[in-house]
């Protein structure tokens, strides 16, 4: 059982049923495919983690591209499968094309012919990662300046594929009091550049990232929501961070984004598929209601 | 909630109360997944190499 005690419990329900006596819309729950042991060569192994995100009663998931793009020419066929489980596909998960070298307008290209495969499979948005300009969090005005054109211009190409553009943070965005972070939402463009909020990474870096939710919710498309034990991923409300707060600013503020899982254990060599989600699901359901 | 047959690669694993029962973490602490997960999406198996065990 998440590791809970009596008071928080009470609480967690009492914030729910308001929210839900109140009319006000939540957030749905998602779930990243990523928990689960995925091939690009075995789509039925993404398949199955689809059935047991639905059992588990989820009701949208985000995977990693890699394990779409293979069924490309098989594609209408795909989504068929995919959408026979009754689960939205939130979003296809990528690295932000190289800008630098390549250029922003041949990053922009190449995002927006991964959107438009993502699309054929049903996905709303596609979400890219980053190293971010730097692990201390320092960085000049000319490397924020070219980062900020090139995730504008691959939002509107995003756009045009008729996607949204979900920018997903780590730790070094949060770094130096949140600079990269708070710099990205300040210059980048709201109609084209939105966030996947690893509010779990974030916090590791950045104590106050649910105060950097509470100023910036209307950027957030999705939450990625994780917990830690000590540092170490854990299923949600096995672990330190304070899922209770985060309802709170959610509720507080009416978002109601996509909640998403993600339990990927990138030094395990086997992921924990139900193992993790399954207690993590009932944790969103107690404290977050959803 | 009754015994489940989970494709886990080449294999099937079951499990006989799905999500009831925990591996205890057996990670080294970890101050920052962000290489790993980054290296996830750049590599065409979709899985980071494992740096640490």
């Amino acid at each position: 059982m998440p590791n809970l005690d009596r008071r928080s419990f009470l609480m967690g329900v009492a914030a729910v049923a308001a929210s839900h006596a109140a009319g006000a819309p939540l957030p749905r729950p998602g779930c990243q495919a990523n928990a689960w042991n995925l091939d690009p060569a075995r789509f039925d192994l993404l398949l199955t983690a689809l059935r047991e995100m639905k059992e588990l009663e989820f009701q949208g998931f985000e995977t990693n591209i890699h394990f779409v793009q293979p069924q490309l020419d098989r594609a209408a066929a795909a989504r068929a499968q995919i959408d026979a489980f009754g689960l939205e596909f939130i979003a296809a998960h990528t690295n932000l094309p190289e800008y630098l070298k390549a250029g922003p307008e041949n990053a922009a290209a190449e995002a927006g012919k991964l959107a438009d495969q993502a699309k054929q499979f049903g996905a709303h948005a596609l979400v890219v990662s980053h190293r971010g300009l730097s692990q201390t969090g320092e960085f000049s005005d000319a490397d924020l300046e070219a980062k900020v054109r090139a995730l504008n211009l691959v939002g509107q190409r995003v756009a045009d594929a008729g996607l949204v553009l979900a920018y997903h943070n780590h730790q070094p965005e949060f770094r130096n009091h949140a600079a990269e972070e708070s710099a990205l939402v300040r210059l980048t463009d709201p109609k084209f550049v939105w966030l996947m909020f690893d509010i779990g990474h974030a916090w590791l870096a950045y104590p106050d990232a649910i105060a950097f939710f509470e100023a910036h919710h209307e950027r957030v498309f999705g939450l990625h929501v994780r917990d830690f034990h000590n540092r170490v991923s854990v299923p949600l409300g096995e672990g330190e961070f304070p899922l209770r707060k985060l309802a709170d600013a959610i509720h507080k503020a009416g978002w109601h984004g996509w909640l998403i899982d993600e339990e990927e254990r990138p030094n395990d060599p086997d992921k924990p598929g139900k193992r993790a989600t399954g207690p993590s699901r009932r944790t969103m359901k107690l404290i977050f209601g959803v | 909630m009754g015994p489940i047959d989970i494709a886990y690669g080449k294999g099937c694993l079951t499990v006989e109360a799905a999500g009831d029962v925990l591996t205890p973490p057996k990670a080294t602490p970890i101050a920052d997944e962000t290489g790993a997960v980054f290296d996830a999406l750049d590599r065409a198996t979709g899985r980071a190499r494992l740096y640490r065990r």
